[in-house]
């Protein structure tokens, strides 16, 4: 029933000599919620950059729906409904939290007819930063820009989000909520990429997971599938257990 | 079904600012505006020194060219130290359209601001096109200033092997005497530029400018056309520096390359927005009145090396005491600046302490700087204990 949103075919990044992705083809289907995971290094900021079209493939080809978006400028990408938050929060520091988000609203897929600063507030209201609106983008705790990078890929109104740790940093209570978020956002139609070293968060939100190992993808398929596999375990889990 | 459609529910929608508020600062700019355009008519009359017709027009050149600075660099973090490569190409478009007779102003002013916006694409091309850093992007226009310069002192077809004269210009017959004509031309530049930028500010170009000068990448991933913003945003600041160097070349009447494609211009543009404020169109105006007057009037008294020992101290206070510039720090304590401002301009304008308009106005800018860099703490200290002084 469900369409794929996103594909990549034999999608290749090289740095150098280094393989940072080899031959990775995966696929986000509509309104899912996919958990991108592997030790670190393992290629999955390469991937978000290389989807968000911030590096160039060195090979393979990219489809965002029916576009081949390998080729386009990042705004472009963007308009076409793909926005993703940074794990390092990245607010605009000497705008407020509410222009912040307002960039999303003025520009792309997002530009309508209504008040980019109506709708931004509603985004800063949606993930808990209603109150935080006029306070400087450069003021907020770590939990706050990470609530802000999630308002602010939200305002660009996407059909797929990325996001990139956005648990890392956080304490147990903030994690909760921020989960809740997750869902919602999901629930709003909007598919969802996770990529995350937390795995009690990967196994109650994700739908698929897609397992990166040195630039190779090594499984992919329902969490608890994945997870009992025993590459995945050698690769990722063993080495936390170890 | 869209994500906004499924949205959570709607958030309490906040109090817009009322129209009265909203209007006032067009208002008081647009009987400014008013005023200044009627002091040549009213110049005598009033019993004013005929000189201020000078100043304001030197004025309002830098207001011009510091707002077409602040337009582009300001607003989206790409620093020119060139910027005199645009208000020269406007300043040799007049030199050359003299040559074979005297051109009108409005050719010369239009064919300025297109010969500095063809140059400003190519350059902003170059640059942006390969996504070329900050610090490539100063470098380049600084280096690029002294080439040119260069350039017209050999090529004689544009630099007329050295020096170019211009004598006259042809222009309506009510715009009175030269000096009266560039006066109005030079407001309605300065006008033009300070508009440009407060429309740029407010717009969506703006807003896009100012995500480019905090974070380009981020800016781009979040789908603001980054490439064609800052060309957009460099050729109109381009165009109105060329227009208002056009006009100039009026003024200086004698055209030499170094002089015209010197560091002059191109760094006084970047104090005078550095010391007034990056941020808002206020910025640079304010930063220029202050300047100017500062070296006008020390030049006047014969101290123009003491003019440039001052303007450093000047940009010493500024940069340390007044992080973001004056128009920022005044935003903190308008009502406290602006009492100040036309307090000390009145009584300096009323006693004739100040020693001529000119002067007033320098001494109630700088008692304005003074209110605003004395630091937070001690302000507060201040405010309270003179509200301990008033009965209840």
């Amino acid at each position: 029933m469900s369409t794929d949103i996103l594909r990549t075919d034999a999608v290749t990044k090289t740095f150098g000599n280094l393989r940072a992705l080899d031959q990775v083809t995966m696929s986000v289907r509509d309104g899912e919620i996919l958990g991108l995971v592997g030790p670190n290094g393992s290629g999955k900021s390469t991937m978000i950059n290389v989807l968000s079209g911030f590096l160039r493939p060195s090979g393979g080809q990219i489809h965002f729906g029916d576009t081949r978006i390998d080729t386009l400028a990042p705004h472009r990408v963007a308009e076409l409904g793909l926005a993703r938050t940074y794990q390092i929060p990245r607010p605009f520091s000497t705008l407020s939290t509410l222009e912040n988000v307002m960039v999303g609203g003025s520009f792309g897929r997002a530009r309508t007819d209504r008040d980019p600063r109506t709708t931004g507030m509603q985004w800063l209201e949606f993930v808990g930063l209603g109150d935080q609106a006029d306070d400087a983008a450069e003021s907020l705790t770590l939990h706050q820009r990470k609530q802000l990078e999630l308002a602010r890929a939200l305002s660009c109104e996407p059909r797929l989000i990325m996001l990139d740790e956005v648990l890392a940093g956080l304490n147990p209570t903030e994690i909760e909520g921020a989960i809740e978020l997750i869902k919602s956002i999901r629930d709003l139609g909007i598919a969802v990429v996770f990529v995350e070293h937390n795995m009690r968060a990967v196994k109650g939100l994700c739908d698929r997971l897609f397992v990166l190992q040195s630039g190779q993808q090594i499984a992919e398929g329902d969490p608890a599938t994945v997870l009992s596999d025993q590459a995945v375990i050698d690769a990722y889990l063993g080495s936390q257990h170890a | 079904m869209t994500a906004t459609q499924t949205r959570a529910p709607e958030a309490p929608t906040r109090p817009t600012d009322n129209a009265a508020r909203r209007w006032t600062t067009p208002g008081v700019l647009l009987v400014l505006v008013i005023g200044l355009a009627a002091l040549p008519t009213l110049q005598e009359s009033l019993g004013l020194d005929a000189y201020l017709i000078v100043f304001g027009y030197t004025l309002f050149f830098w207001v011009t060219q510091a707002s077409a600075w602040n337009l582009f660099s300001g607003f989206s973090g790409y620093l020119n130290f060139g910027h005199a490569i645009f208000y020269g190409a406007g300043v040799y478009v007049t030199a050359n359209l003299a040559r074979e007779s005297d051109p009108n102003i409005f050719v010369a002013i239009l064919g300025g601001a297109l010969a500095a916006a063809v140059v400003a694409a190519l350059i902003g091309y170059v640059i942006f096109h390969r996504g070329l850093a900050h610090e490539i992007f100063a470098l380049f226009t600084f280096a690029l200033a002294i080439a040119i310069g260069v350039l017209v002192r050999n090529v004689d077809a544009i630099g007329g092997g050295g020096v170019l004269m211009v004598s006259m210009v042809t222009y309506p017959e009510f715009l009175g005497s030269v000096n009266e004509m560039l006066y109005y031309l030079g407001l309605l530049l300065a006008v033009v530029a300070v508009v440009a930028a407060a429309l740029v500010q407010r717009s969506r170009l703006g807003l896009g400018l100012f995500a480019i000068r905090d974070d380009e990448r981020v800016a781009e991933t979040m789908g603001v056309p980054t490439f064609r913003y800052k060309m957009i945003a460099l050729v109109l600041a381009a165009a109105i520096g060329g227009a208002s160097g056009a006009l100039n070349a009026v003024m200086i009447s004698f055209i030499e390359p170094e002089a015209t494609f010197g560091i002059d211009v191109s760094v006084m543009v970047v104090l005078m927005a550095l010391v007034g404020g990056r941020r808002h169109w206020a910025g640079p105006v304010i930063g220029a009145v202050l300047m100017f007057s500062l070296s006008d009037r020390l030049t006047g008294l014969g101290m123009t090396e003491l003019s440039q020992l001052l303007t450093g101290l000047l940009l010493v206070v500024v940069i340390v005491g007044l992080k973001g510039g004056i128009h920022e720090r005044w935003q903190r304590r308008p009502r406290a600046g602006l009492i100040t401002f036309l307090g000390v301009l009145l009584v300096l304008l009323v006693t004739g302490l100040g020693g001529g308009f000119i002067g007033a106005l320098l001494f109630a800018l700088l008692a304005m700087i003074v209110v605003l860099v004395v630091p937070d703490a001690w302000w507060a200290r201040l405010v309270n204990r003179s509200r301990e002084g008033q009965p209840r």
